[in-house]
């Protein structure tokens, strides 16, 4: 009875298998197909779902390692929850400091803000793309 | 060749390597030709005990790095050949029987099925972009970045990110992987990810060699693996698929120890099980249950024999040193969205019992509304534990067990949480419930394959047991 069963069971996989394995299949094989990337495109690629990408790299070459940033960031319509954003440029900017306190920070990224209204001087405000700059703070 | 290219290499060999003296000091390899049957559990046991130690390391303040996981290794590797020289070798390799000619289209179908997808799966991590789901951004992933480059546990980083009370084993081993590559590359962890998983589906073909024929066990898998949720989670950067693969394997150790009462089985549980309870609250909870379960069953089976697995009770308390670092270093230590302080209020968890009722009913449904596959899954692994009882009714009782409570206690999550019930469940039933789904359907076979054994009547669920009967005058 048990072997009865087991045959039945193996019966309905390899049915369920058949009727299933082609989309995963053909989808394996359309990506072999797609041309290898660097690596550092691979890194950054998904994250421009969120923001723009480039502004991670620029901060990543403009901000030293060892400095303390913060980061306001304002409205722009359509784009990813706030906290995201920051999320991201907080993961991708290690292992340089972030700090809340805009007041304590040596850079502060303005995202889709005027880095006029960030409430701090700055000597030098620099582009990092389309609507985020970063200013490096008044010591 | 890069730099990446080779660390992820030198990374994969050194993963079965550690493994692989694992189980020769457990007695289960003896580097013989049968042993390939072992490579998926050698890499996954590998994997599951260097990212444990390197977590309670971190733990009690021991830096990370690649020095240290390679002596960590090298460490394991040791003590493993070491212990294997005073290991009776007790564990023969599954026997050669001729094969129906059904039987063996039938394993070669699943055999070929498995190896198809397998590929597939491997060739969209390497091509297709990693999935960026928010967890993964906002938890999982910056937590690995800081470690990698910091060497450490940073309280004040770790406690700014989401769920900070979540263990560190996930991001651990996000982090091993960034400095075998020389770098934060996100990219090449799905990659990673998809050799756990094809580790996962080869240790499952390994384990169950000896007690469930391949014309049972390949088909199994290969349906698993064409399940749509399960394949895509083969890259997922998220750690409930991972989960998944160390209590299941965790599971199927704990079977094997019923039926056969060989320690070596419970090593390989304690490993799995300990890295499930660093890995997220979920590998506590039914780490635990599981743990209870076979404590129990095995006092039922084996009398007094049993007590050699009450090793297992360390497994859940793991979590300790983990409670006490976030205690420590000012880290909230549970989700506030949990009302754990009022679980004794039975007048609190009345007036939100519809909650309770709502989850239960949610997850009683969401096999059965999405693809077909998933139903088919549930309803045979159903069938098969109901037909199997007779012949082993104390293995069949505590799967059964084991499974039904984990669903009770995921469903009492729900209940006690602060959260909309309806998106919880939206967000989270899915990737958490599939633990279970995956776990009774890769059991299904041994459990088969183990009554398949027993002639017709026969009820004992251990043959040293009923040796020891049959040899009582």
């Amino acid at each position: 009875m048990l072997l009865v069963l087991a045959a039945i069971i193996v019966a309905v996989e390899l049915a369920a298998v058949a009727s299933q394995i082609a989309p995963l299949v053909r989808i394996g094989y359309e990506q072999a197909d797609r041309p290898d990337r660097l690596v550092r495109d691979a890194d950054l690629d998904p994250l421009s779902f969120y923001a723009p990408t480039g502004a991670f790299v620029a901060a990543q070459r403009l901000i030293p390692r060892d400095a303390t940033y913060a980061m306001v960031v304002g409205e722009k319509p359509g784009e990813a929850n706030p906290k995201i954003v920051l999320d991201l440029f907080r993961m991708w900017l290690l292992p340089r400091r972030y700090t809340e306190r805009v007041a304590e920070a040596e850079y502060v990224i303005a995202y889709y803000r005027p880095s006029e209204s960030l409430g701090v001087d700055y000597v030098e405000e620099i582009g990092l793309g389309p609507g985020v700059n970063v200013v490096r703070v008044v010591p | 060749v890069t730099r990446i290219d080779l660390g992820l290499a030198a990374h994969g060999i050194l993963l079965p390597a550690v493994g692989h003296s694992l189980l020769y000091g457990l007695g289960l390899a003896r580097l013989r030709r049968a042993d390939v049957l072992l490579l998926g559990l050698s890499y996954l046991l590998g994997w599951a005990a260097l990212a444990s130690l390197l977590s309670l390391a971190l733990i009690v303040g021991i830096p990370s790095g690649l020095t240290t996981v390679v002596l960590l290794a090298a460490a394991l590797v040791v003590c493993g050949v070491l212990a294997g020289r005073r290991t009776a070798d007790g564990y023969a390799p599954p026997a050669r029987r001729p094969w129906h000619p059904a039987a063996a289209v039938a394993a070669g179908l699943g055999g070929a099925v498995l190896a198809v997808e397998a590929i597939a799966a491997l060739v969209v991590s390497v091509k297709s972009e990693w999935i960026t789901d928010i967890d993964v951004l906002n938890a999982w992933l910056p937590r690995a970045h800081s470690i990698h480059l910091s060497h450490q546990l940073d309280a004040t980083l770790w406690g700014s990110f989401l769920a900070p009370w979540y263990p560190p084993l996930a991001p651990v081993g996000y982090a091993t992987t960034f400095d075998f590559v020389g770098g934060f590359h996100p990219s090449v962890l799905p990659f990673q990810q998809t050799l756990l998983g094809i580790a996962f589906l080869l240790a499952v073909v390994g384990l169950l060699a000896r007690s469930a024929p391949p014309w049972l066990t390949l088909p199994s898998l290969a349906l698993l693996t064409t399940t749509p949720w399960f394949w895509w989670r083969l890259q997922s950067l998220l750690p409930d698929q991972t989960l998944a693969y160390l209590l299941v394997i965790a599971a199927i150790a704990c079977v094997l120890w019923l039926d056969e009462r060989r320690g070596a089985w419970l090593g390989v549980a304690l490993v799995l099980l300990t890295a499930a309870t660093l890995t997220k609250l979920e590998g506590l909870l039914f780490g635990s249950i599981l743990v209870v379960v076979v404590l129990v069953a095995g006092f039922v089976v084996h009398r007094r024999a049993a007590l050699p697995a009450c090793v297992l009770l360390l497994a859940p308390l793991a979590i300790l040193p983990w409670r006490l670092w976030l205690a420590t270093h000012e880290v909230v230590t549970s989700s506030p969205e949990y009302n754990t302080t009022q679980l004794d209020s039975p007048g609190f968890l009345a007036d939100r019992i519809d909650r309770l009722t709502y989850a239960l009913e949610y997850m009683l449904r969401a096999p059965f509304t999405g693809e077909g596959l998933t139903a088919v899954m549930v309803c045979l692994s159903l069938a098969v534990l109901l037909a199997v009882a007779p012949r082993i009714p104390a293995i069949a009782a505590a799967v059964g067990v084991w499974l039904g409570l984990s669903f009770i206690g995921l469903a009492c999550v729900y209940w006690i949480a602060n959260l909309e019930v309806d998106e919880y469940l939206g967000q989270t039933a899915s990737r958490v419930g599939t633990t279970l789904i995956i776990a009774a359907w890769a059991l299904s076979p041994l459990l088969l394959g183990l009554a398949l054994r027993r002639s017709p009547g026969e009820t004992s669920d251990s043959p040293s047991l009923r040796t020891r009967f049959r040899t009582k005058p």
